[in-house]
């Protein structure tokens, strides 16, 4: 699969994105401004990046409690995400949502879910209007490895190929479902369960932006092309706890600074990049300094954002009523 | 570097709200790098340290170890050595914290208070024959028990005489109340018998899973004496009205509503009828200048209304028809005389209850009497203090009224309504003298107290008070 | 008496009867936790409210059971097992997640013991986190203890404070119905006395807290401590109320709530979850049909409002009634409006 550079700098900065996105909200969450549960996507950006750029416009994405990633790598409005983490009325979601809500339908994303193995179904059904549109769309969910073990995804699977839907599944094995090891969690082998479905499973190394894209790309086009539902498997890690303030002490002390070493996206995008002569370090810096002023102007912004009123309680309950 | 850094109490996860400091790792003025362990903090679910998360040097420490505040705190300050000590007070006087608490402050908003109003009276249980021996009988007689209330431990239940004597001396209410938590019974019947002193042992249970219920526990003490149906809830204590616009409709305050609604009801459904007396009370004035002098100093005057309640008190223990709860259905009958007194405040009245005013004598009275009377002016009276008057006694007196009708405090029987003392010229064997005249009208219930009634008690009272030594015994 | 938190004395209650009873299995995801970590700590969580910590190390594996995230399958692990003699412990972890196991609950355990001709016991405990106030938004939050306590077949429990918690637990424990014990996220590290000793807390059986004459204010889990302030600020006023803790929905001490009731002749009722067909309705309707003469004013209601449960700090304060909104119903009752 070909990309050109102007391609390649979008994913690079979307990846940055997400990572300076994340390393901030983990300074700032124990400040006590940001409330409730935040769930950190740092370490996985390759797959939410590598997937959500081979996708169109009019495509679906649904996203997990780990969402921010996700939502950012499908386009969504840093700024307007960064008020919603914050609680703010401008926020995407006006605040009702949170850090795990968050939901942009504009672009195709059905949203963040708090229930483990929620969003798969939902998936599914974007992907029945797909097929009845007949416009070549195609519905794509992110699983991870703890929500792989629901009920809800072999339901899932089942449905997509016995309705032979234009469905992805995209399974991100991050090593840990909440504080239990996948490899302790999952019976078998996440691929050949899925393969049991008779879906095609394209593999991918989750730290490396161009295995993941190139898994994606035909996986996405087995899936446009009619042929029925496909899946992507990526594993990575996530840098931070499960949530925020989770002590890890189901972690070995030096895990996460040995994969931040020896296997870091956005420190290998940046070596290959850079080693096939496509892009400087320069430039690279020059982006990543972008993105950080993008992402302080947001947390200022957010910092200092309208608080919602009861109107904004009372209100969407229903549309009519 | 100008930059003044803010070192707060992290939030750690969802649940946490507040930690405790157990310990700083630098000092104030010790310089560290980014990632330099800090200060511990402590939850009641974990310890853990919190790192630099740049470099700098401390400056000032707020929170010391073994203090525990909330998320958000301000435990200490970094800025740069040239930072003057007086940017770095300015920076701490003027940090305002996160608000990441969870539990709300106590609400807001001016307290609407309202006394309850009437409970409707119920009527006087009917007598149930109780099986006893004579010896039993005539011991429960001497000692005031009801014999009903007796468990009986004789043959098929009957009392004898061991059941009475054990039921004659009272028992300490914390061994009932212990005593009681182990019989099951609902919550709201062992209040209730807890707070008569009523044991539950031995009272079948009807509620669920045999538990004593209140009404169990209401027919037990009934029986036993100890309780009668509710008395009512006597005149509100609220809330002054706000100042209306002149021409505007100013709604009622509760209290107002409360009166409102308890006087208009009253007046519409009791037959009210009135009886007026005219008492001398020379001599009680002077018996009243005579104890005030003769007390020690600094003791409470006494005041005529005190004699008075103390006069009504001893008159309705003499009439005990007229110390009775009037409902749709019959009389209930007290033993006790306890009287409502009706005190003016701002915005309406309140009728704080005396109790036992024929059981006590003038000078307790009349401190009981003061401090209601002070506590119904601060508002501090309780609903136990307003619960529960059989008469009521209602004095404008001190206002210069010669005489006035009162209307009745349901659902007792009778309100006396008393007028200021007047000098007016009697006949005497040594020619033309004055005396010292009040005028108190008796409004009277017709459908529980008859005119003669009220003639005779009026004429008990005016003995009494005419003969103001009798007050004293 | 100890004070300790409610995490520590739910914890306690099933150290003891995990000692009692070898029959008492625990099961639940991260109930343990850290199984397959690279750490090799074989209990890094304890639950990740900590309720559970130390069970593995003191009972092992066998009787605490880490489980992938599988709510429907850690429901049905308890059923079955049930129905095999073992009386596990289970935990949803949130009250929400009753979302995705939900057949298990009341199609299946509830109803066993009847369908079944009475020949069927499922002791199943299954544990949960509920509430608001931690802005853990609408899927993490929700109170939904109605939404179970309509079910035939099942006990709902709903503590306070730690001392019942560990009363009720162990007694839920040794019930040999299936109990839903709810625990309410923003009372686990809130301390209180917990007797020394046995503790058995019954079930159907309300606590009176506060005794009065004026008003009878009935309330559950988190709205107890917030009606006790209410409560206690207006009894320096002179408004005196019953302060009643409902302890479990099902059973429903009806008798607390309607004898207190023809004492003061007034209610209020205070319940977290939704006003639609909630527990705050189940009491308004005991009193409109058992308790109607008694009633001198209108029963108030003090419940969320009807709508999910939101995320932002100033829109979940809106949203989780107060002591002020419960103080203000109370005078209302006394206004009689």
């Amino acid at each position: 699969m070909q990309q050109n550079p102007d391609q390649i700098r979008q994913a690079y900065r979307q990846m940055r994105l997400i990572r300076e996105f994340e390393e901030r909200l983990h300074v700032e969450n124990p400040k006590g401004e940001i409330a409730g549960f935040t769930h950190l996507y740092a370490g996985q950006e390759a797959i939410a990046v590598g997937v959500c750029e081979t996708l169109r416009d009019s495509d679906y994405i649904i996203s997990t409690h780990r969402g921010h990633g996700h939502c950012l790598a499908r386009g969504c409005d840093p700024k307007g995400m960064m008020h919603e983490i914050y609680g703010r009325a401008d926020g995407l979601c006006k605040g009702r949502g949170g850090s795990m809500h968050i939901a942009d339908l504009d672009r195709g994303m059905l949203g963040a879910n708090g229930i483990v193995g929620g969003g798969q179904p939902i998936a599914v059904g974007a992907a029945v209007a797909c097929k009845a549109r007949g416009d070549g769309s195609v519905s794509v969910s992110f699983t991870g490895d703890g929500a792989s073990n629901q009920g809800t995804v072999f339901e899932a699977m089942n449905m997509a190929v016995v309705l032979k839907l234009p469905k992805v599944f995209v399974l991100e094995n991050n090593g840990y479902s909440e504080h239990t090891g996948a490899s302790y969690g999952i019976g078998g082998e996440l691929k050949t369960r899925t393969e049991g479905f008779g879906i095609p499973v394209w593999e991918a190394d989750g730290f490396d932006y161009f295995s993941v894209y190139e898994a994606a790309s035909q996986a996405v086009e087995h899936a446009r092309s009619g042929k029925g539902p496909s899946a992507i498997l990526a594993t990575a890690t996530r840098y931070f706890g499960h949530f925020e303030g989770d002590p890890q002490a189901y972690r070995a002390k030096d895990e996460v600074k040995t994969f931040r070493e020896t296997k870091d996206a956005l420190m290998r995008i940046r070596e290959k990049v850079t080693g096939a002569g496509i892009f400087t370090a320069e430039e690279l810096d020059k982006i990543d300094e972008e993105v950080l002023a993008q992402i302080e102007a947001s947390v200022e912004s957010a910092r200092s954002g309208p608080t919602p009123d009861a109107e904004i309680l009372m209100s969407d309950v229903y549309i009519d009523y | 570097m100008t930059e003044i850094t803010p070192i707060t109490l992290p939030k750690w996860g969802l649940e946490m709200s507040e930690g405790t400091v157990t310990g700083w790792h630098l000092s104030e003025g010790d310089s560290a790098e980014k990632g330099a362990e800090l200060v511990d903090v402590e939850t009641d679910k974990i310890v853990n340290v919190v790192e630099l998360d740049r470099p700098g040097t401390l400056r000032r420490i707020l929170v010391q170890p073994g203090d525990t505040v909330p998320v958000g705190t301000l435990i200490a300050v970094m800025a740069d050595p040239a930072v003057e000590d007086a940017a770095v007070e300015g920076f701490i006087r003027d940090y305002s914290p996160v608000d990441a608490s969870f539990d709300p402050d106590e609400g807001a908003g001016e307290p609407k208070a309202e006394a309850p109003a009437e409970a409707p009276a119920a009527e006087a249980p009917p007598a149930t024959e109780t099986r006893a021996t004579p010896l039993a009988r005539r011991a429960a007689d001497r000692a005031g028990v009801d014999l009903a209330a007796v468990p009986g431990s004789g043959r098929g239940g009957k009392v004898l005489q061991k059941d009475v004597s054990g039921a004659a001396t009272p028992r300490d209410p914390e061994a009932v109340r212990a005593e009681n938590a182990a019989i099951p019974a609902s919550v709201i019947a062992r209040k209730f018998a807890n707070g008569l002193g009523l044991s539950l042992a031995g009272i079948a249970g009807t509620g669920r899973k045999g538990r004593v219920s209140l009404e169990d526990a209401q027919e037990a003490a009934r029986a036993a004496g100890l309780w009668s149906p509710p008395a009512p809830k006597a005149a509100p204590a609220g809330q002054v009205a706000p100042e209306a616009a002149a021409g505007q409709e100013q709604p009622f305050t509760g209290m107002r509503k409360s009166i409102a609604a308890a006087l208009t009801r009253s007046k519409q459904s009791i037959p009210h009828f009135y009886t007026t007396v005219d008492i001398e009370v020379s001599a009680l004035l002077d018996l009243r200048t005579a104890m005030n002098t003769a007390a020690e100093e600094g003791a409470p005057k006494l005041s005529v209304n005190d004699f008075l309640l103390r006069a009504c008190g001893l008159a309705l223990a003499r009439h005990p028809e007229v110390n009775v709860h009037v409902s749709e259905t019959g009389v209930t009958a007290f033993e006790q005389v306890d009287i409502a007194m009706a005190v003016a405040v701002e915005g309406g009245l309140v009728t704080p209850v005396l109790r036992d005013v024929a059981g006590r004598g003038v000078r307790a009275l009349a401190a009981e009497a003061r401090d209601q009377a002070a506590r119904a002016r601060d508002r501090s009276l309780t609903s136990a203090d307003l619960a529960g008057g059989t008469f009521t006694l209602s004095n404008l007196g001190m206002f210069g009224v010669r005489e006035f009708d009162a209307i009745i405090n349901p659902p007792q029987a009778a309100i006396l309504a008393v007028g200021g003392p007047r000098r007016e010229p009697r006949e005497t064997p040594e020619g033309i003298a004055f005396t010292s005249v009040i005028s108190v009208t008796l409004s009277a219930d017709h459908r529980a107290v008859d005119g003669a009634l009220a003639a005779q008690f009026l004429a008990t009272l005016k003995g009494l008070i005419e003969a103001p030594a009798r007050l004293l015994s | 008496m100890a004070e300790m938190t409610m995490r520590d004395a739910l914890n306690q209650a099933l150290h003891e009867e995990m000692e009692r009873d070898q029959s008492v299995i625990v099961m639940g995801e991260d109930v343990a936790g850290g199984s397959g970590g690279s750490s090799g700590n074989p209990e890094a969580a304890g639950g990740i409210f900590g309720v559970t910590k130390g069970l593995k190390t003191k009972f092992g594996g066998d009787r605490v059971i880490d489980t992938p995230i599988s709510e429907s399958a850690i429901v049905g692990l308890a059923n079955g097992s049930a129905l095999a003699g073992m009386r596990p412990v289970a935990e949803l972890m949130f009250a929400d997640f009753v979302g995705v196991s939900l057949d298990q609950i009341f199609n299946q355990m509830a109803k066993f013991r009847y369908m079944f001709g009475g020949k069927a016991k499922t002791p199943v405990v299954l544990r949960m986190s509920m509430g608001a106030g931690m802005n853990a938004a609408a899927q993490h939050s929700q109170t939904i203890y109605p939404m179970l306590t309509m079910v035939p077949g099942l006990k709902v429990v709903v503590p306070s404070n730690p001392a019942d918690a560990k009363g009720l637990m162990k007694q839920a424990i040794r019930d040999d119905d299936p109990v839903v014990f709810f625990e309410h996220k923003a009372l686990y590290s809130k301390k209180g006395e917990v007797p020394e000793g046995e503790l058995l807390t019954p079930f159907g059986e309300a606590a009176l807290l506060r005794e009065g004459s004026d008003v009878t204010v009935v309330a559950l889990a988190r709205m107890v401590p917030f009606a006790m302030k209410a409560v206690d600020k207006l009894a320096a006023e002179g408004i005196s109320c019953d302060l009643i803790d409902l302890r479990t929905t099902s059973p429903l001490d009806e008798e607390a709530v309607l004898e207190s009731l023809s004492l003061t002749g007034r209610l209020v009722v205070v319940d977290e979850s939704n006003p639609v067909c909630s527990i705050a309705s189940e009491i308004a309707g005991l009193a409109a049909s058992r308790g109607f003469k008694s009633l001198r004013a209108p029963v108030q209601k003090v419940t969320a409002p009807h709508t999910p449960v939101p995320f932002a700090r100033e829109l979940e304060r809106m949203y989780v009634p107060s002591p002020a909104d419960i103080e203000a119903a109370i005078r209302r009752a006394m206004d009689g409006v």
